[in-house]
């Protein structure tokens, strides 16, 4: 038999052995193996020290301190001066590495070198008609369009602009040659083929009826026989490209917006930019895009920043149709850009392995990374998830003739900090939170750094959703507005206005004369752009945090 | 603990509040002002501007040809003990347009604002220099003029 001082004794070294693995745990091994410090969470930004009245301080990205520069191409030589380079830059540095590089159109597979080979000879065809503007309102997701729209973007440098549109159009727009998704949609042209030079279809099937239009041919037609084209080439002649306009989009409010090619070069820079070192893409990267039908017009803008990027890199690309489990997800995902409005990240929400889910999200809270909860080897290869989100005000940021609204109670819902925990570590990946203005910006205006893995209260999460930093392209400020009084530029709170290089124009002229009056009025001639309706406010950790 | 009972209850860490939204949030949303919060651009006096001189407040601002810039990135050369910490919180458009050092250069802030008058045209050349150097590498944080009764 113990006596009780022989208990009190083991009871005393058990206690002192507990709380020094305690101590040990959470002082030692967690601090040892956390990605990123609390120190870098909490100075996400760089902030200008001085603001003017009103507004609060500049803010930018980490990675572009205030006295330099912002991200405004790819820095190519030519000669010896410095140029920022364009889609020809890109595609021909693309092709030079990419002669095995498959891409997937959700069942089907197509080589990158048929893509270019089609891209090539519709180039040649659009350039034979000597047409002025190509209409495109096929799906970029699909292999026929995404080789269309890079048959586009390669004229945009040849005096000619790519128009990408939502719909066929319901007004003569001074299109030559429209390209159409399939023969069921010649329907919707309802007579309007008068308009153009050519209509082509995008179905290399013939299926067309007795009454078409004899301008309405098929793509196998208008391209004819196809011959395989391994190379790209682009010698550039000056440095003046990048001002050159890339494409036109039509919006789904009715305008059009204007991007050069240095929105694009400026948007695939940061984008390479945003990935830590140690991290950055290279020829093992397989992006994945799988977005609800809602986004399938705005990848025709959006899609490029990532697709280019990860090519550029030797990787490759796969578009797919919203996945029902993770086994509609390619096996090769390392990086899945998907829309925040997926079911399928909810369905994966509902999934959990219990202990392991739970040690592993302690551990993600903590800010180590870990793979202990991930549900499925099918994602072994995952490493980033990008959650593509909308600004609250898409319309109002698109359209420029809108009053400023009064900011009301939270509206919209976006997956809390809680929420994408859970994700991290059920898909044992990393998550980054992309906010974008589908219509106005090139790319995301601002994305949750690859490392943030913060749970923030839940009272917070209710009201903003977290951004983080904006991209190195751009800068930003919140400003007073007299419509939000309680808003205070002085507490870091008020509406969004940016400024930088993946900003695209109206089209229009009286879209244009509206979206100039609205800048003149915040700091006209500094190249400020407000986003109507978006509020928020930046944290003192540097991050924009973007009202609900 | 605070893990070991996370793990064990399937809680997360919460982190701070960065956004001041909630009460116990730090996030600076009460008005009240740090010493790290950007300055407003405004209008400064002799009087006001020489209280940022990196000694007596962190910041270090230096007035030329009328235009008040933060220097505080430079505090290698305007900070206490720097080369040109005389400039600090002062206008230094004389001791600039001189090339010179000395605190005969500067104006006390009680004293008026110096005009300029009697440089020269090489003087004021090298001085329009320094303005282009100050506003390429420092922020503009507002204008100096006269406090009235005082300059």
């Amino acid at each position: 038999m113990l006596d009780w001082t022989t208990i009190l004794k083991y009871l005393v070294a058990a206690s002192v052995v507990v709380a020094t693995s305690i101590w040990f745990v959470n002082s030692v091994i967690i601090e040892s193996k956390r990605d990123l410090h609390t120190i870098s969470l909490n100075a996400q930004s760089n902030v200008e020290s001085v603001r003017k009245e009103h507004e609060t301080a500049i803010y930018r990205n980490l990675l572009v301190p205030t006295s330099f520069p912002l991200t405004t191409g790819l820095n190519l030589s030519i000669g010896y001066r410095l140029r920022n380079g364009n889609f020809s830059d890109l595609w021909s540095a693309i092709m030079a590495n990419g002669g095995s590089t498959i891409l997937q159109f959700h069942d089907e597979e197509t080589a990158l070198v048929k893509i270019n080979s089609i891209a090539k000879q519709i180039t040649e065809r659009v350039s034979s008609l000597e047409a002025q503007k190509v209409g495109i309102a096929t799906f970029i997701g699909s292999s026929t369009g995404f080789s269309v729209g890079v048959a586009g973007l390669m004229l945009s440098l040849e005096s000619c602009i790519p128009w990408f549109l939502h719909s066929i159009p319901r007004e003569d727009l001074g299109i030559d040659v429209l390209f159409i998704n399939d023969w069921k949609s010649t329907k919707y042209l309802n007579g309007s083929e008068k308009w153009y030079k050519m209509v082509v279809v995008c179905d290399w099937s013939d299926h067309r009826s007795g009454n078409c239009s004899e301008n309405i041919i098929s793509i196998k037609e208008f391209i004819g026989q196809l011959n395989d084209c391994s190379n790209f080439e682009y010698d550039p002649k000056d440095s003046s490209d990048d001002a050159k306009v890339l494409t036109y989009v039509l919006n789904p409010f009715g305008g059009s917006t204007s991007f050069t090619q240095m929105c694009l070069v400026s948007s695939v820079s940061s984008f390479i930019k945003s990935f830590p070192l140690g991290h950055s893409l290279d020829e093992n990267d397989h992006l994945t895009i799988s977005t609800s039908s809602h986004w399938n017009h705005s990848l025709s803008v959006q899609s490029w920043t990532k697709v280019l990027s990860t090519l550029l890199h030797g990787g490759s690309v796969s578009f797919i149709k919203e996945p029902r489990s993770l086994n509609d997800l390619p096996r090769k995902t390392t990086l899945l850009a998907i829309s925040g409005d997926s079911k399928f990240l909810d369905h994966v929400l509902t999934q959990s392995k219990g202990i392991r889910t739970s040690l592993s999200k302690a551990l993600f809270s903590e800010g180590v990374f870990n793979k202990i909860g991930q549900i499925s080897n099918q994602i072994d290869k995952l490493r980033c998830i990008y959650v593509l989100n909308d600004l609250k005000e898409v319309a109002r940021v698109t359209d420029f003739s809108s009053p400023i609204p009064e900011l009301k109670n939270p509206s919209i819902t976006r997956y809390s900090t809680s929420d994408l925990t859970l994700l991290r570590s059920l898909f044992g990946s990393r998550i980054v939170m992309e906010v974008y203005s589908p219509f106005t910006i090139m790319g995301p205006l601002s994305h949750t750094n690859y490392y943030d893995y913060r749970v923030l209260p839940s009272t917070v999460d209710d009201l903003v959703t977290c951004y983080g930093s904006f991209t190195t392209s751009l800068e930003a400020k919140l400003v007073d507005t007299k419509e939000n009084p309680k808003l205070f530029a002085k507490d870091r709170q008020g509406m969004l206005v940016i400024r930088g290089f993946t900003i695209g124009k109206p089209v229009d002229e009286k879209d244009l004369s509206h979206a100039l009056e609205l800048v003149k009025k915040f700091n006209g001639g500094e190249g400020w752009m407000p986003l109507l309706g978006v509020f928020g406010l930046f944290g003192n950790d540097g991050c924009f945090y973007e009202y609900k | 603990m605070s893990f070991i009972k996370n793990f064990l209850t399937g809680g997360v860490k919460t982190s701070e509040d960065p956004t001041g939204l909630t009460q116990d949030g730090n996030g600076n949303n009460n008005g009240s002002s740090k010493p790290s919060d950007p300055i407003v651009e405004g209008k400064f006096f002799p009087r006001t501007l020489y209280k940022f001189n990196g000694h007596d407040d962190e910041k270090i601002f230096i007035a030329v040809k009328g235009k008040v810039y933060d220097c505080s990135l430079g505090r290698q050369f305007y900070g206490p003990s720097g080369p040109y910490s005389n400039f600090a919180g002062h206008d230094a458009s004389r001791g600039l347009a001189t090339n010179s050092f000395d605190l005969e250069t500067l104006r006390h802030w009680d004293q008026p604002i110096d005009s300029l008058d009697d440089l020269n045209e090489q003087q004021l050349g090298a001085l329009d220099g320094w303005v282009s150097h100050f506003e390429k590498k420092y922020p503009c944080v507002g204008s100096l003029s006269a406090e009235p009764g005082v300059n």
